[in-house]
């Protein structure tokens, strides 16, 4: 919720994002910086939560390169969250070559193949984490290919891909909160995102998890399926937030608690109500970066 | 050991009022309602128990005029095992209790009979994995076979409310320290906030 955050704030989720964009372009060269967005920033901060350094330095941005931003370092989760990143966009643009018709499949193919060095490097340097993806995007392509029914199982397969992250956590009680908190953050992404695609899906005759559960589209979805697929969204990321409470206050406590209180609840609500299109996101997300 | 004051967020000239009201704001997080049926409920008692014995080290320490002595690492705390069904079904809680869920699970497969309670079971099992749509059908199953047992109730009730009480209970204040300026040596560098004119604008990538 931008018009939520503080000045600071919002300063700390620019910074954030700008030493994403640092970080991608320093381990996984020029072409890595491309696949840059607001999802793989809130993932870097996710893995950041309860680091109580955060150190910063203002850089040349190669967006404006006559002005110097302020920059986050962030070491080793920011690290961890650029890998992941490359990773996950190689493995999600696999998956367009094998879905989509032949224009939107040559250009994902022709995506794979400019990212081909960043994710050489990325799997040298968190080859679990690429066999942990092909695993799970495996048994999720199966899934779809099933036409599963089964909501709790197919978000699960999705979200147990951010819960691995955890596995860097410095104690084994870290590790159970921040494992909870990346997996009911994933089940909800999943899950939002499904019902966001409900209408295009059904009309194209895609696989969407909600439309086999429930054997029909948003539009006549009746009240009390909606509103048990609402219960269940909430849940999560209730979940998510109480599982966040256990972390210790860190750094950037103001703006991961912006996202978690404010930001997902008010997108929840959003996407339910037929308010929240993928193409207004991106035209959103667009005039922001344009204005910020 | 950790340092009390640490634990409970506050300075060490803190007055006593604000002792006070940091170890309600802490007492009442971890207590929470959403952590009793929580995978994390270990994690929340232990956090209680420390803010407990930050809480008690410094006002015996003010009392006597000493160093706050913290009390021993709390133990691990043993799940409520709750109440106890009849056959498989106590061993089946307690694994369900202790997070051994593939147990649990093919324990509760292997059932022939699957009533209230093996429906209310395979609810909390769900719920432990984090399956929320299967746990919630589970939980009204249970509910509608035994409509005066209380625990099956409330299940659902929780369900039906979403978690929602995180939102409610949870908020901490966060204490950053972002804008206390630069930390790295050259002139270049600057804070955030002292550096905000130039960072206006950023937009790469």
């Amino acid at each position: 919720m931008k018009s939520e955050l503080k000045v600071r704030e919002f300063d700390q989720f620019r910074a954030a994002y700008c030493g994403l964009c640092h970080a991608l372009r320093k381990e996984y060269g020029l072409a890595a910086r491309f696949i840059l967005n607001y999802d793989f920033t809130f993932l870097a901060l996710l893995l950041s939560a309860g680091e109580q350094e955060v150190s910063r330095c203002r850089k040349r941005c190669v967006a404006s390169l006559h002005r110097k931003k302020c920059v986050v370092l962030g070491g080793e989760p920011f690290r961890r969250a650029a890998g992941y990143s490359v990773i996950l966009t190689r493995w999600k643009l696999r998956d367009a070559v094998a879905d989509d018709g032949f224009v939107r499949g040559l250009i994902a193919r022709f995506g794979g193949l400019f990212l081909r060095r960043a994710y050489g490097r990325a799997v040298r340097d968190f080859p679990d984490f690429d066999a942990h993806c092909r695993d799970h995007l495996d048994a999720l392509a199966a899934l779809e290919r099933d036409n599963s029914g089964d909501l709790d199982q197919t978000a699960d397969t999705f979200a147990n891909i951010l819960a691995f992250a955890a596995k860097a956590a410095a104690s084994e009680e870290d590790r159970r909160i921040l494992a909870q908190l990346l997996y009911h953050t994933g089940r909800w992404i999943y899950l939002i995102d499904a019902y966001d695609d409900l209408e295009s899906d059904r009309r194209s005759g895609r696989y969407n998890p909600i439309l086999a559960r429930f054997s029909m589209g948003a539009e006549e979805m009746g009240e009390a399926d909606k509103s048990w697929l609402h219960t269940t969204l909430i849940h999560s990321t209730s979940l998510a937030a109480s599982a966040y409470n256990l972390l210790p206050d860190g750094q950037w406590g103001g703006v991961l608690e912006n996202i978690i209180y404010l930001g997902l609840p008010t997108v929840t609500e959003h996407v339910l109500e037929g308010k929240w299109r993928r193409r207004d996101r991106k035209r959103l997300a667009r005039k922001e970066t344009a204005t910020v | 050991m950790r340092d009390p004051y640490e634990i409970l967020g506050i300075s060490p000239d803190a007055g006593e009022d604000e002792i006070k009201a940091a170890y309600r704001a802490l007492t009442k997080k971890y207590q929470a309602s959403e952590y009793k049926t929580s995978p994390l409920l270990d994690v929340a008692q232990k956090r209680l128990q420390e803010a407990e014995a930050a809480y008690h080290a410094i006002l015996n320490q003010r009392k006597s005029g000493g160093q706050p002595v913290c009390a021993a690492e709390p133990s691990r705390p043993q799940p409520d095992a709750g109440d106890m069904g009849s056959g498989a079904y106590p061993q089946i809680r307690m694994a369900i209790e202790n997070g051994e869920l593939d147990k649990a699970e093919r324990s509760l497969n292997g059932e022939q009979i699957r009533g209230a309670e093996w429906q209310f079971l395979m609810g909390r099992l769900s719920y432990k994995k984090g399956w929320l749509d299967q746990a919630r059908q589970h939980f009204d199953q249970a509910a509608g076979m035994e409509p005066n047992n209380q625990e099956y109730q409330s299940a659902a009730a929780q369900m039906e409310d979403g978690g929602a009480a995180a939102y409610q209970s949870g908020k901490k204040k966060s204490n950053s320290s972002w804008s206390s300026g630069c930390d790295c040596g050259d002139g270049a560098c600057c804070g955030l906030l002292c550096g905000d004119a130039c960072c206006d604008g950023c937009d790469c990538g």
